[in-house]
């Protein structure tokens, strides 16, 4: 089986779904079964998630949108 | 304009593709200038040269990546200058840093039936609001910075990224796994600070 260390080296790539199939499925095997690798995964998924999420909380201003607007006319 | 049509119908196909991309393209540019004034010129200025480029973006092809290429590059000639960058990281200090260990301790379950993965992660990242995020996203060095936001906010490939970018897909790599690692090790430090968790 894969080991812990190359499960981290690469849980970037598995998150992003950047791996082929064969180490993917390697990986995820490793996942079900050992808890530390699973527990780096799971912090890791749920901070992409939170960035994201906080980055959207913010939004294009309505002024600007119209701004915009006007100016591709005068383009 | 009399006669004008064919202008008028481009500018409408133009807001058309682009238009609803302007939260994207927004949220990228507060992150990368790190204030609203900035953020509204270099969006602004962006449609600009798109809108200039029309003829060029070919359709079907995705809209976001070209726009937000247009951006990036926009950002780099004009901002990158005067922008005062986040103090100096040691690259090794972070290599093998897992935000996830540090935090264990102090988060130790009574028993070991609550030690169930997901809740316990989420507890941890619950001591973290948005603009703590974000903070720590604007101390992440620009370069790394954007590979990060592209990655995770924009969900671009690595591929999608390093064209963006103007980069290989090594670079990409390398710029998302440092990214990620200086911006927990800000977000630790905050924990610190606040006597979440106590230090080594």
């Amino acid at each position: 089986m894969i080991k812990c260390e190359e499960v981290l080296r690469r849980l970037y790539d598995y998150i992003d779904r950047e791996l082929d199939d064969s180490l993917k499925s390697e990986i995820e095997e490793h996942l079900k079964l050992c808890k530390y690798c699973c527990r780096h995964h799971d912090f890791e998924v749920q901070l992409k998630l939170l960035i994201r999420r906080s980055c959207f909380e913010s939004r294009a201003p309505e002024f600007l949108k119209n701004k915009i607007s006007d100016l591709l006319d005068e383009a | 304009m009399a006669g004008g049509g064919s202008n008028q119908d481009k500018k409408r196909k133009f807001e058309e593709i682009f238009l609803p991309l302007m939260d994207n393209l927004y949220n990228i540019a507060m992150r990368m200038t790190r204030n609203s004034a900035d953020a509204e010129d270099l969006v602004q200025e962006t449609y600009l040269k798109a809108f200039r480029f029309f003829d060029h973006f070919q359709e079907g092809t995705n809209a976001r990546a070209w726009i937000i290429t247009i951006l990036t590059n926009t950002f780099r000639t004009k901002y990158r200058r005067h922008q005062k960058e986040p103090a100096y990281v040691d690259f090794d200090s972070v290599e093998n840093f897992f935000l996830v260990d540090e935090i264990k301790p102090r988060f130790q379950p009574a028993n070991k039936s609550e030690a169930r993965g997901s809740e316990a992660i989420t507890e941890i990242l619950k001591a973290y609001v948005s603009d703590d995020i974000i903070k720590a996203l604007e101390n992440v060095p620009e370069q790394f910075r954007l590979a990060v936001l592209l990655s995770d906010v924009e969900r671009f490939n690595y591929q999608e990224i390093a064209e963006i970018i103007g980069t290989s897909v090594g670079t990409v790599k390398s710029r998302i796994f440092r990214g990620r690692k200086i911006l927990q090790k800000y977000l630790l430090d905050l924990a610190k600070e606040r006597g979440i968790i106590g230090s080594k």
